[in-house]
């Protein structure tokens, strides 16, 4: 019989079985580390250093640095294999379709991360604040709720999924020492971005006032007024409907392009 | 079984590997496919298993195109390479993870040819020395019981009993519906296994013939004294006196040198092709 070969949930399954057998050992150090780390330094920060924690607040940074850092530094190794000549012919002989297993890679540097990454962070802050409470008798006060704003909060969780799938891409394009290169990649674009747009706000406004100086890429630029002894700026805002494309483009375009993007690299992979 | 249609292929540009190469390839049988370091061997192979794509040409498996790596199309070819990977796990846990993707996978032929190569089949992988792996490997690539099954090098590492006992295998898993090609540079290795060779040479194929055709075309003898034989193909000389090649004018039957054959391909091309056209 022909099989379908695009997808098929039980070969996914057995898919997802294999790679689980393949790197059980780095998923279970690297839960392990992020875990350890988190509260292993908080832990020492209390007992030692008898510096409490005293409003959740002040350890949202750290779990915003983790989400994103961690979740980038995970997914830049999800196509490792195609680093080492022996582990890329395994990979890509495999009898699965190349998006059985782009999906599979998808989903665990992903979702996988993001689950677990706030299974780790609730434990810890649970062994955190126990801890605290036991040698400092200081209680954490929640003066920060996750969901609270969701519309803007919202965007922080769109940020991951836009970052998560450009570490995805540069995984498809750098096999060793990805999330470096892909760093570097994002500069690069960055600058790109800023000088294009240097250019077009010098071509239109002219050298005066600054403009090019005092503007972000695309969104605003600000006119340097007065002086000689006071000086003042006024921002000028892209319209509205140019704002909400941009805001659509976050929530529904980016990730899936590059997402896409990815895939079709993964198809046109070579050993 | 494998057909290849005016494949071109280079690493860099202008520095073709292959130019228009034909090759068709039929099930029944185990092809050797020889050349000199570099000829492009593992590249042939890697392009037969869809992991290189053709620069222009085509290169399909069983009617599927090789480059776009359908589970339909890998599920029913096995590539040994040269350089390979195994998990950290058992043996037993390698065969439950990987054999599900291959439908015809036989686990007691698996068991068996393991047995053959005297490997426990209880013993974690990274316990195993290279050759023990290869002969996991090589074991697990026969009991998948794919139609294609092509190797690289695959005596590379094997000790001496070992690589008898490679021959032994295979001989025993060929059948009528599969097709199995063996790369390698150490001729010898296969001699008695193969049935059909294929020499790659300067970017295409220079010569695929089945063993039966080249005993009954050629002759391979050993003499003591070259000048008092007439038409020499090609000649080697060693201790024993000459190994010679001549036209078997006389219908005789003699064993191949598939060393000496591949070495007056590539040095004496020209006539010894004649006699095959």
């Amino acid at each position: 019989m022909q099989p379908n070969n695009v997808f098929n949930v039980r070969r996914m399954q057995l898919y997802l079985q294999k790679h689980f057998t393949d790197h059980y050992r780095f998923y279970g150090m690297g839960m392990l580390t992020i875990f350890g780390l988190m509260t292993g330094i908080s832990v020492l920060m209390i007992t030692v250093g008898r510096d409490p924690f005293r409003v959740l607040s002040h350890m949202v940074p750290f779990y915003y640095i983790g989400l994103f850092f961690g979740g980038a530094l995970f997914t830049s190794r999800a196509f490792g294999e195609l680093g080492s000549k022996e582990k890329g012919v395994d990979f890509l002989m495999l009898p699965a379709s190349q998006f059985e297993k782009f999906v599979t890679l998808f989903l665990i540097s992903g979702l996988g991360y993001f689950v677990f990454y706030h299974i780790s962070c609730y434990l810890s802050f649970k062994i955190i604040e126990s801890t605290q409470l036991a040698a400092l008798g200081v209680k954490i006060e929640q003066d920060y709720l996750f969901l609270d704003h969701p519309k803007e909060k919202i965007y922080i969780y769109y940020g991951y999924l836009i970052l998560q799938a450009a570490f995805l891409l540069g995984a498809t394009y750098f096999h060793k020492y990805s999330f470096i290169k892909t760093v570097l990649c994002i500069f690069a674009f960055a600058f790109a971005l800023w000088l294009i747009n240097c250019v077009i706000v010098t071509l239109i406004f002219g050298f005066g006032h600054e403009f090019w100086k005092r503007s972000v890429p695309f969104l605003l630029v600000s006119k340097l007024e007065g002086g000689p002894i006071a000086w003042h700026t006024t921002m000028y805002l892209i319209p509205k409907w140019l704002q909400d494309t941009y805001l659509f483009m976050i929530k529904f375009v980016i990730a899936p392009v590059l997402w896409t993007i990815a895939y079709f690299r993964l198809k046109d992979q070579e050993i | 079984m494998i057909n290849i249609q005016s494949l071109t292929f280079s690493y860099r540009k202008n520095k073709p590997l292959f130019e228009n190469l034909q090759l068709r390839l039929e099930a029944g049988h185990i092809y050797g496919l020889l050349g000199k370091n570099g000829a492009g061997k593992s590249t042939l192979l890697k392009q037969i298993a869809g992991l290189l794509f053709p620069d222009s040409g085509t290169c399909e498996v069983l009617g599927y195109p090789s480059a776009k790596r359908q589970p339909a199309f890998l599920r029913e070819i096995f590539l040994v390479p040269e350089e390979f990977y195994l998990p950290k796990v058992s043996v037993k846990r390698y065969v439950n993870t990987y054999a599900p993707f291959y439908p015809n996978f036989d686990e007691a032929a698996f068991y068996n040819y393991l047995k053959e190569f005297e490997i426990p089949g209880d013993q974690q992988l990274t316990e195993m020395s290279y050759g023990q792996k290869k002969k996991v490997l090589i074991s697990f690539a026969l009991a998948t019981n794919t139609k294609a099954l092509i190797m690289d090098e695959p005596t590379n590492g094997l000790d001496i009993p070992s690589k008898s006992q490679f021959r032994k295998v295979i001989a025993a898993a060929v059948s009528d519906d599969k097709c199995i090609v063996i790369s390698t540079h150490q001729v010898r290795d296969l001699d008695n296994l193969i049935d059909s060779i294929v020499i790659i040479d300067g970017h295409k194929i220079i010569f695929r013939e089945d063993v039966q055709t080249v005993t009954d075309k050629l002759s391979f003898k050993t003499v003591s004294r070259i000048e008092e034989t007439t038409g020499v193909l090609f000649a080697d000389s060693n201790v024993r006196g000459h190994t010679i090649i001549t036209r078997n004018a006389g219908h005789e039957q003699s064993k191949i040198d598939m060393e000496l054959l591949f070495n007056a391909v590539l040095t004496n091309h020209k006539p010894i092709q004649e006699i095959f056209n």
